[in-house]
């Protein structure tokens, strides 16, 4: 199990189509909390476990370059599983909780602008997912019990394109943006040994579709994201995540942001309720 | 200003924080062991495992076909089945995704007849061109075996479990036993069995499972869990040895990697029946002790030193171990 989900978003005041400027910046503090209430495990069928999924993050983004904007984003993410279990053995019930801890996907990616920001903000950018973490480390001091803890991630590198495209309006207090991207899925694991044969994770097909406006001292924002698989298979998580998001300015551009998203729709994987908070600073 | 010890520090201390931590807690009621694992399990304790949820069957509307390269010749009712004289078949049934942690392996006394003898009931002659039977299930699952499980098994059908009509959730109205496979070539809710002459790559094993799914010779300890915190006496060890068709001729078990000591073997089962065991393990004194089990068949097979699955799409094959906190 995985929190692919969350760590696709960076934070209410992110650039999106609007690429940074050279020396303009946005970083953000935030803790996301995911609580499945279904698992359908593509390979074991549904699981009865509970599980809590957390991610500590750090998510920023950097404008590069004066003249024509490039920008830089980054996000390494500290992520943390929870799994309440339940086994028989021999007529014994056994009950227990297996814990993990690790760094989890770091995304690494550069954006520029596909035309001026004064004709229209569309931009392209391309993002890399570099896991922090061997799953084959995972449980592997507990014997028989390894099996029972979640995996951070799927332990391998993507690659990911992007096309974005928005606008503003009412004066710049309202915005829509739109994201359209292609996954690549590759073979490279790191840390983890799989049997490549029946572990091939599907390319897919991210997107986002966010509108918002600002509100005083406050943006609301509301968003549907997620990703589809490229093609047909049993293996690879698809889902589709709906909900608003806030940001509250508390100090100039020091601001809160909090989040909730709810998956309305989930294939081969967990199925719940996100929620976040966090804390942001911004260069405007 | 950062000298080099402190640079040092700082990245091993990144090392560790790369490789993270687990942490794993266990609640296991050690004043409730048992002493013996029952021989034959219960209905309602009986491992559970489907593909695609339990489906609802009325046992008046459930037929079973029985197809020839997908053209159907035959239809059977349960009352065509529990019509015949049947019998009984002690069989152990174990999921081919079982891990120490989940075993899910139970043995029951099943009731029905092998399916050679109702194919002979009714008429139904199996043609030279045959090489699998596909099972379809009502719940969408379907699974292959080769058409030689017929008599080699042999392949069973059952209406009846401990006595009483199979449960919804083990297969009523009808359940398949393949002998020597695992549970995947047991399938539960079957609504049609189709005789092909080109062979059929079923459900589970589209996912990787193995297709051939014959049962490893291995063994597993029951009790007391693994990882547990027991006090420093004498603990009774109790376990299962299974090798499907192959029988159970002996159990060892061996502490901290020393000599193998032979156990008792407690429930002796024949082809298709699981052997139980015991072992009393005597005082070792506060701290970690290991104890590992291994089985010799009848057939001279030897479960391997290894603890650790060969290939975990094939099912466990191997000695499994666990380590105890002996408390002081």
């Amino acid at each position: 199990m995985s929190l692919l989900l969350l760590a696709m978003w960076g934070g209410v005041a992110e650039a999106g189509p609007w690429t940074r400027g050279f020396g303009e910046h946005y970083v953000k503090l935030g803790s996301d909390t995911y609580l499945p209430f279904r698992f359908e495990d593509p390979v074991r069928g549904v699981v009865d476990d509970t599980y809590v999924g957390e991610l500590i993050s750090a998510y920023g983004e950097v404008g590069l370059t004066p003249g024509h904007p490039i920008q830089l984003t980054a996000s390494v993410p500290l992520s943390i599983g929870v799994v309440n279990f339940e086994r028989e053995q021999g007529g014994i019930d056994v009950t227990g909780t297996a814990t993990v801890v690790r760094v989890g996907d770091i995304r690494l990616g550069l954006q520029t602008a596909l035309l001026p920001p004064r004709i229209a903000p569309v931009a392209v950018g391309v993002e890399f997912k570099i896991p922090g973490y061997a799953n084959d480390s995972v449980g592997q001091d507990e014997g028989t019990w390894q099996t029972v803890f979640p995996r951070p991630g799927d332990g391998q590198l993507d690659m990911t394109v992007w096309l974005l495209g928005g606008t503003s309006f009412l004066g710049g207090k309202g915005w829509v943006e739109a994201w359209l991207g292609y996954r690549w899925r590759s073979s490279i694991f790191m840390g983890w040994t799989v049997d490549e044969d029946f572990v091939d994770f599907a390319d897919s097909i991210p997107f986002r579709l966010t509108v918002g406006g600002r509100v005083g001292p406050a943006l609301l924002m509301g968003q549907v994201d997620g990703w589809v698989n490229a093609v047909r298979e049993d293996l690879t998580r698809e889902a589709i995540s709906v909900g608003p998001a806030v940001l509250v300015d508390v100090y100039k551009t020091l601001a809160i942001e909090g989040r909730v998203g709810v998956e309305p729709w989930a294939l081969k994987g967990a199925q719940g309720v996100s929620v976040g908070v966090g804390l942001s600073w911004r260069s405007n | 200003m950062a000298t080099r010890r402190d640079v040092l520090r700082f990245g091993l201390g990144t090392l560790v924080f790369a490789k993270g931590c687990d942490r794993l807690s266990l609640q296991v009621d050690l004043s409730n062991l048992p002493d013996v694992i029952d021989p034959v399990t219960p209905n309602e304790a009986f491992y559970e495992q489907d593909c695609c949820g339990q489906p609802e069957l009325d046992a008046e509307d459930w037929t079973l076909e029985l197809a020839l390269d997908g053209e159907v010749l035959q239809t059977l009712q349960l009352a065509d089945l529990v019509a015949l004289d049947a019998r009984e078949k002690e069989h152990t049934l174990q999921c081919i995704g079982g891990t120490r942690s989940n075993q899910q392996i139970n043995n029951a006394l099943w009731t029905g007849l092998p399916f050679v003898d109702i194919l002979d009931a009714f008429g139904f002659t199996v043609p030279d061109s045959v090489v699998q039977l596909v099972f379809y299930g009502f719940d969408g699952y379907d699974v292959s075996v080769p058409a030689t499980d017929i008599e080699d098994g042999p392949l069973w059908l059952v209406w009846e479990m401990n006595g009483t009509a199979i449960p919804v959730e083990h297969g009523f109205p009808v359940r398949v036993l393949t002998p020597g496979r695992y549970g995947t070539k047991n399938p539960k809710w079957p609504i049609r069995i189709d005789f092909v002459s080109t062979p059929h790559l079923g459900y589970w094993e589209r996912l990787g499972w193995s297709d051939e799914a014959t049962y490893k010779a291995h063994t597993w300890i029951a009790s007391p869990p693994d990882r547990s915190s027991v006090p420093n006496e004498p603990l009774t060890i109790l376990g299962v040895a299974f090798a499907g068709t192959d029988p159970i001729e002996s159990v060892d078990v061996r502490i901290n990697g020393g000599a193998w000591q032979p156990a008792e073997v407690t429930y002796a089962g024949g082809p298709d029946v699981w052997s139980l065991w015991r072992f009393t393990l005597p005082a070792q004194g506060p701290g970690e002790v290991t104890i590992q089990a291994r089985a010799t068949t009848q057939g001279g097979v030897v479960t391997p030193d290894r603890a650790i699955v060969d290939d975990r799409f094939s099912g466990y094959d191997a000695s499994m171990a666990i380590v105890l906190d002996v408390l002081a």
